[in-house]
């Protein structure tokens, strides 16, 4: 042999953990959404109050992202990264701190969101120490990656790598920019940013989420599983290149669609939307990529299960990212937000791209890892039909809800008023079509248990020791240049150059927007009639997002007849400048609650927390009557308006008198009395239920004073 | 459109055994994406009338509200039921039909504050003599048609079409003096219960008026 190479084996141990861990996280977090999708069509499958669709939502979430699709993602990166870079992980110990870690954080998220601890960020949920420990474990991966690169005997990056980098720089950018808070406890925080601010910074990081978290590290995987799984060459090196930059460079602006003609100036919205439409090619450069290197290899198809995996999960990226630039122009948000429809477009990406990338990459794994034959190719196949036609049923079903529902809320009668005024009319219509939904993931669910039965079998069948090949190869610095055909293949060669490179297009792009949104003064005009929170609303809203109802309940009213009409005066940017964090909403399980104030009685909402189905009959909200014997924290008040006074919020004599407590008591024993002299129980003067009744009767309350708005004549109305 | 060509040309590097391609990059998609980019720099700067915000998002709905204004009139102003819709009202209260989808409006809409049996909860009892917005026909049907946003009851015109609101109206006249158990304490002035429930009401009704309008000053 010759002497100036090294020996070295490869580490797959670490494989095959992160293996395991993405089935059990998988199938945890599959089933939690299960739950919460018989929640919507059962409500007495709420269980109050760990158990609530409010704080179970993010578990769903989370768990398919950062728990399956996050191992899943580690368990192809750890793989292949070290058969392309000839080289054994930078550190066996890093790696084992790595798995550790992101399982640890995986039980934190488990333990602390049904336990009602969360920042009311979508899919940034988890509170600030899991959210040191998240920062901690990525550096540890990215430490333990780069240190991989460092040590390479493999002078050029493949493409799977490009994609690597991008992703674990990105995602360590949006995730401390996007968490930046105050702690207010151990487990509670406020973000610094607040209203407009906070809603932007939350969806650069909701929106890139999704870009670097679940799309960029799968289209590393499917760079070097496909066509290992094909055996045959990527169809073209140039698309790589051109769909990789532009990808990492336009991703980062698309943010704002989020925020369709919502209180996001016109300028930003704009920019994310058509980023998004210049982001169509740059994402089909993949599934093109995908789906070309399979030329003459469609006859293995029909037989490798694995290959067909791989073709479905394709085809649903090219699906989601054709549909994701659509959603982006104004005119088909507009009824597409709020709705089903941008569930079954996350759907789409997640069950399609994300699992069936997922399943296809470990079915070509599991032989190969314990070293035996894969137990059942049959069943297999069976899995792959039950998934796909499991997806398919959700899709459809979830699709027509969306549309229906969104065409309900805009409809006008002959006469020019809303035919569908009742919200609940727009909710019972979605019932079929929430049941198909849940046979659909159930196929799905019974596809991933013969997934993990296969598992099983083929570890079972695993040799004693298992075999682990010394590999030889060159060191870099024995290894002969050659001249570079291009600059960029000069770039492949020098990693540190190209991830700065990567770095800097999604920080520049990232300034673009960022920078005006928060030095220009005009795009949030004041209103001086909004006023904080008093220490009791603050309370309040402090147990509304406790308990989740952002989930559930929007407040951002559009500029539109049909929102106006519903609901009341569009919302403007001045409104929720206090607002630490932004409490929007994404979604309208239930009707929006921006101007939900003065609407109703306290008595009202006392008796519809309490049971909501003693108010609406056939309303699915789940019921707190926990909120009516709980007792207010008053001791905990003045830190936290003390925390808002340093975010700036002006608190005056709250603060500078230490008299939050003492206010919040006089508030509530008020608003108490109230509730017992119209009929209601007594003694609420220091229960949750007031604090939060309190902050529900706030708002949209404060525009109406500055406008007029409110009714014609009210001459009773100086309570406020 | 370039169609994929058997000669690939492969190039010299390998990783892990993967080879690459050095094919081009589709014609049509290099086309979209230029085309893409193009327009996106149309619709920003917004110069081209038709691509573009045009006036923008706050403008659009302005010009949305007048239009609707124009063509339905002030849908949303407070409006008092007039001596006719109160005629149809009493109609209701001797249509058995009427009456039956009255409750069903009733049971939907308005038991969670007044109760099931109308005797009260979060909103008052509405089988006893008292009243708050008056017990005439004409009065309860407004009561109902504009609420009392400033006590929480809804404007219902707002959910309940016009033939709605008479039989929601006409129910609860039917069912004065039922005398629920458990009732809320009385609200409202004690106003006399005169002929509005009786067959051919709606002969009474002038007198009625003036006798309640004595009553209450």
């Amino acid at each position: 042999m010759n002497a100036s190479l090294d020996s070295f084996k490869y580490d797959d141990a670490i494989v095959r953990k992160f293996l395991v861990a993405t089935f059990v996280w998988g199938l945890v977090g599959m089933l939690v959404g299960l739950f919460i999708a018989l929640q919507l069509a059962v409500p007495s499958f709420n269980v109050a109050p760990f158990l609530t669709f409010g704080r179970l939502r993010p578990l769903h979430t989370n768990a398919v992202i950062f728990a399956f699709a996050g191992n899943a993602f580690f368990t192809g990166c750890y793989y292949s990264s070290q058969r392309l870079l000839k080289a054994r992980m930078f550190s066996d110990l890093l790696s084992r701190l790595h798995f550790w870690g992101w399982q640890l954080i995986i039980v934190s998220a488990a333990v602390t969101l049904p336990l009602g601890f969360t920042q009311a960020k979508e899919y940034a949920e988890l509170e600030w120490p899991i959210d040191i420990m998240i920062a901690v474990v990525w550096v540890i991966f990215a430490v333990n990656f780069f240190g991989t690169i460092a040590k390479r005997r493999e002078r050029h990056l493949y493409v799977a790598l490009w994609f690597y980098i991008a992703s674990i720089i990105t995602v360590a950018i949006l995730h401390i920019f996007n968490n930046l808070s105050i702690p207010v406890g151990p487990l509670k925080s406020y973000s610094i940013y607040a209203g407009v601010q906070d809603a932007f910074m939350q969806w650069w990081y909701g929106h890139n989420a999704v870009a670097f978290f679940l799309t960029t590290p799968f289209l590393g995987l499917m760079y070097y599983f496909m066509p290992k799984a094909a055996n045959k060459p990527v169809y073209s090196y140039r698309l790589s290149i051109v769909h990789f930059w532009t990808l990492v460079f336009m991703y980062i602006w698309a943010g704002p669609h989020h925020l369709h003609y919502t209180a996001l100036p016109e300028w930003a919205s704009t920019l994310g939307m058509v980023f998004s439409v210049m982001l169509w090619m740059p994402s089909w450069g993949g599934m093109i990529n995908g789906l070309l290197t399979l030329r003459g290899a469609w006859h293995k198809v029909v037989e490798d299960p694995v290959l067909k995996f791989f073709v479905v999960a394709v085809t649903a990226y090219g699906m989601a990212t054709f549909e994701g630039p659509m959603l982006s122009i104004k005119s088909v948000n507009a009824l597409a937000h709020y709705t089903d429809w941008i569930i079954a477009h996350v759907h789409t990406g997640a069950l399609g791209w994300n699992g069936f990338l997922t399943f296809g990459m470990i079915y070509w794994l599991l032989p190969r890892l314990f070293q035996t034959k894969l137990y059942s190719t049959k069943l297999a196949e069976l899995h792959f039909w039950l998934a796909t036609f499991g997806m398919i049923l959700y899709a459809v079903a979830i699709y027509s809800a969306g549309l229906t529902q969104g065409l309900m809320w805009r409809a006008f009668d002959e006469t020019g008023r809303l035919q569908f005024p009742d919200f609940i009319e727009t909710t019972m219509k979605l019932m079929p079509m929430y049941w198909v939904r849940a046979v659909g993931g159930g196929l799905y669910i019974i596809g991933m248990l013969l997934f993990g039965w296969n598992i099983l079998k083929t570890w079972a069948a695993r040799p004693k020791v298992y075999d682990e090949p010394v590999i030889q190869a060159a060191p870099l610095k024995v290894q002969a240049h050659k001249p570079e055909p291009s600059l960029h293949r000069r770039w492949e060669g020098l990693p540190l150059v190209f991830s700065l490179l990567t770095a800097l297009a999604v920080i520049v792009a990232s300034l673009f927007e960022i920078i005006p949104t928060f030095l220009i003064r005009t795009n949030i005009p004041t209103i001086a009639s909004v006023k904080p929170y008093t220490p009791l609303e603050l309370a309040g809203r402090d147990l509304y997002i406790r308990e989740g109802c952002f989930n559930c309940h929007s407040q951002m009213i559009r500029p539109f007849r049909y929102e106006t009409e519903r609901y009341g005066e569009y919302s403007k940017p001045g409104e929720s400048v206090y607002d630490h964090p932004f409490l929007w909403g994404s979604r309208r399980i239930g009707p929006d609650l921006a101007r939900e104030g003065g609407k109703y009685p306290d008595l009202w909402h006392v008796r519809h927390m309490q049971d909501p189905r003693s108010i609406t009959q056939k309303s699915i909200m789940p019921p707190y009557p926990g909120l009516l014997t709980s007792t207010i924290d008053f001791a905990g008040i003045q830190k936290r308006v003390d925390v808002m006074a340093m975010l700036g919020v002006p608190y005056g004599d709250a603060v500078t008198q230490k008299k939050a407590a003492e206010m919040a008591k006089a508030q509530a024993k008020e608003m108490a009395a109230g509730i017992a002299a119209q009929g209601g129980p007594a003694g609420l003067e220091d229960k949750e239920i007031t604090a939060l009744v309190a902050y529900l009767q706030r708002l949209g309350q404060d525009i109406k004073q500055a406008t007029g708005v409110a009714h014609h004549a009210a001459p009773a109305d100086g309570g406020m | 459109m370039s169609t994929p060509r058997d000669e690939d040309r492969l190039l010299d590097h390998q990783y892990d055994e993967i080879q690459e391609y050095d094919n081009p990059t589709p014609g049509w998609w290099t086309w979209i994406f230029v085309a893409t980019i193009l327009w996106g720099a149309l619709y920003f700067f917004n110069v081209i009338p038709g691509i573009g915000t045009g006036k923008g998002r706050v403008a659009n709905y302005e010009s949305e509200m007048a239009a609707a204004k124009a063509k339905y009139g002030e849908a949303q102003a407070p409006k008092q039921a007039s001596a006719a819709d109160a005629a149809s009202v009493l109609a209701s209260l001797h249509d058995p039909a009427a009456l039956a989808a009255g409750k069903e409006i009733f049971t939907t809409n308005c038991v969670s504050c007044h109760r099931a049996d109308l005797g009260g909860q979060i909103g008052p009892n509405l089988t006893d003599d008292f009243w708050i917005h008056g017990n005439k026909p004409q009065e309860i049907l407004t009561t109902i048609v504009n609420g009392v946003p400033d006590k929480g009851m809804p404007t219902w015109s707002a959910v309940l079409k016009g033939d709605q609101l008479a039989k929601a109206a006409a129910y609860v006249i039917s069912m004065h003096g039922t005398h629920p158990v458990a009732p809320k304490e009385p609200q409202g002035v004690k106003l006399e219960w005169a002929a509005s429930s009786e067959p051919g009401a709606s002969e009474h009704a002038h007198g009625m008026e003036n006798h309640e309008n004595g009553e209450k000053h």
